[in-house]
């Protein structure tokens, strides 16, 4: 009798669980699954956004992207802005953190650490607008310093040269204080008594800071790395409302070429194919993640 | 002595300058800022004055309503706090359960449920935008916010961090609670829930700082002028007719930024807590 209650409540259990998962599982199966294995079908198809009419047509989305010159420049492009990007906010932010955790002035060094996130809860369409004003090639308030300076006005946006790196600069001053704020939280786990000793021992702070902190935070630094990378492969925002990809696809990225193909140029089959091409760097980067995390554990 | 007297004023001299910088560097950050309300506040001559003034002459408030005027911002306004609101509510009701679901019982398929959510956590917006367009086109919902609201109200991130707060409480007060009768669904209000409640302020304050900030799926999958969102429609005030009326663009953009900037000054260190546990995971 008992054993048989036991089964019965075991049995209503488990329909409990399975219950209250499904309304979630059904909806990441709609909103995750499927939509990653239409993208993957809907590649091998012509046609357009609007008529459900469409030509299945093969591999010839991936020929035309693949041998197509702009798509390798949006992906160099995607590939520069990533390495400029994480590498210019990592350093930055290392140097941020370490200057803000080892200061005497608490209150000043809180409120900095308070503005330089600031912008990270502002929306990126706002951060992009007011940069595109401040580096307004004719009154914007950059080229006011530069005149200052003595210099020639300067076009940041609509020189091919500049573009790129303007977008980036923007880019990092947008998200530097968060990644100062993860920095912060791995320097907390450093032991105190590492410094301590190397204080008994005289070594300089340019030395501690290369022999004990940085490898004590190497490991949270390259998970960060790895997940910074990936947020950039997926720039958008900054890129429609500043450049629109331009001047001459110099600031062409993946996900706005995504983005026009499908909405501007009305080619969604190509868009599709592009899209498994980010797919596929998601899944690299992310496996990449995985093994660092692992290591992340280890070291800790 | 003498030298005991200049290193004293070194000191003082590197406290100065260390000071010194770090107040250089909040102006670096809080300049954009100031610039962009300084700018809202001029009037259109002096708004492209070439070198411009750093502080407005006279105060035009009226660049306010003109914005108002010239694009339906209240209509844009309240589609953001609709959406920006059902999301925040809306998911309560699917991830709650789930976590409870994921950490508290036993059942076959869990694990795939789990590998669900990671993979939800994993794939990106700008992977599933078009085939999820093509889906609300299909059943004829482009015409309305649903295409904004329904896909993030399964936020997996959510699930995640829920999921890890439920299962560090011990089993011990679940039992305790069940030796007093207490049913299921009390002991996830009365004894979870609360337990729980900072991880229930952070996935809140998460997805509302990134549903009121969201640009490219209110972008995609709004059409029409009644259903665009506050970035959106801003981003579109620096084309069309207002076109280098930087006054007007800067007075929508501070719209945009003023509600979040108000919850940031409110809750900074928490909202900051929250973003450093996120980052971390």
């Amino acid at each position: 009798m008992k054993k048989n209650n036991r089964s019965v409540s075991e049995r209503r259990d488990r329909m409990l669980g399975v219950a209250t998962g499904l309304p979630a599982i059904i909806l990441l199966c709609i909103f995750t699954v499927y939509p990653v294995f239409y993208l993957i079908y809907r590649s091998l198809f012509d046609g357009s956004l609007i008529s459900p009419k469409k030509k299945f047509v093969g591999l010839d989305n991936y020929v035309e992207i693949l041998s197509s010159e702009t798509f390798h420049k949006v992906l160099m492009n995607t590939i520069i802005y990533t390495v400029l990007f994480v590498g210019l906010t990592m350093v930055l932010a290392i140097i941020i953190a370490v200057w803000l955790n080892g200061t005497r002035q608490k209150k000043l060094g809180n409120m900095v650490q308070a503005c330089i996130f600031t912008p990270h809860v502002i929306s990126m369409v706002s951060v992009s607008i007011v940069f595109l004003w401040l580096m307004e090639p004719d009154t914007g308030f950059f080229n006011m310093i530069i005149t200052k300076l003595g210099l020639e006005k300067y076009p940041f946006l609509s020189n091919p040269k500049t573009a790129m790196i303007s977008l980036v600069l923007v880019m990092v001053w947008k998200s530097v204080g968060y990644y100062v704020l993860l920095v912060m939280a791995a320097l907390q786990t450093v032991p105190k008594s590492i410094y301590e000793a190397a204080e008994l021992d005289n070594t300089s702070k340019f030395r501690t800071f290369f022999k004990i902190t940085l490898p004590m935070i190497s490991p949270t630094i390259l998970f960060t790395c790895v997940v910074a990378s990936i947020a950039s492969f997926k720039i958008f925002d900054a890129v429609n409302v500043m450049t629109q990809g331009g001047p001459v696809d110099s600031t062409n990225t993946l996900v706005y070429y995504i983005y026009a193909y499908a909405f501007r140029l009305g080619k969604p089959g190509i868009a599709c194919a592009a899209g498994v091409v980010l797919l596929v760097l998601v899944c690299i980067m992310t496996y990449v993640q995985f093994g660092v995390s692992k290591n992340k554990v280890h070291y800790q | 002595m003498e030298s005991y007297n200049r290193d004293i004023a070194l000191h003082k001299l590197g406290r100065f300058m260390n000071a010194a910088l770090k107040v250089v560097v909040i102006l670096i950050f809080i300049f954009p800022f100031y610039w962009m309300l300084s700018t809202s506040l001029k009037d259109l001559t002096e708004a492209l004055q070439f070198p411009p003034t750093l502080i407005p002459s006279s105060l035009h408030w009226e660049n306010y309503a003109h914005v108002f005027e010239v694009v339906p911002i209240a209509q844009y306004f309240r589609n953001s706090v609709i959406v920006s609101l059902a999301v925040l509510v809306l998911q309560y009701l699917i991830i709650v359960p789930a976590a409870y679901s994921l950490s508290r019982h036993e059942y076959k398929g869990k694990k795939l449920f789990f590998g669900l959510v990671l993979l939800g956590q994993m794939i990106p917006q700008q992977i599933t935008f078009l085939p999820v367009y093509f889906m609300f086109s299909k059943v004829k919902l482009l015409g309305t916010l649903l295409p904004l609201i329904l896909p993030f109200i399964s936020n997996p991130f959510g699930i995640f961090m829920l999921r890890q707060y439920f299962m560090q409480i011990p089993q011990e007060v679940i039992e305790a609670a069940k030796l007093d009768d207490a049913s299921n669904l009390k002991i996830m209000f009365k004894v979870m829930m609360p337990m729980a409640k900072p991880a229930l302020v952070t996935i809140g304050l998460l997805s509302f700082i990134s549903t009121w900030n969201s640009y490219f799926w209110p972008l995609i999958m709004t059409s029409s002028e009644s259903l665009r969102t506050l970035p959106v429609g801003v981003a579109a005030l620096k084309s069309s007719e207002t076109l280098q009326m930087w006054h007007i663009i800067m007075a929508g953009n501070v719209v945009l930024v003023l509600p979040i900037l108000i919850v940031y000054l409110v809750a900074s260190k928490r909202i900051r807590n929250s973003f450093a546990y996120s980052g971390i995971k």
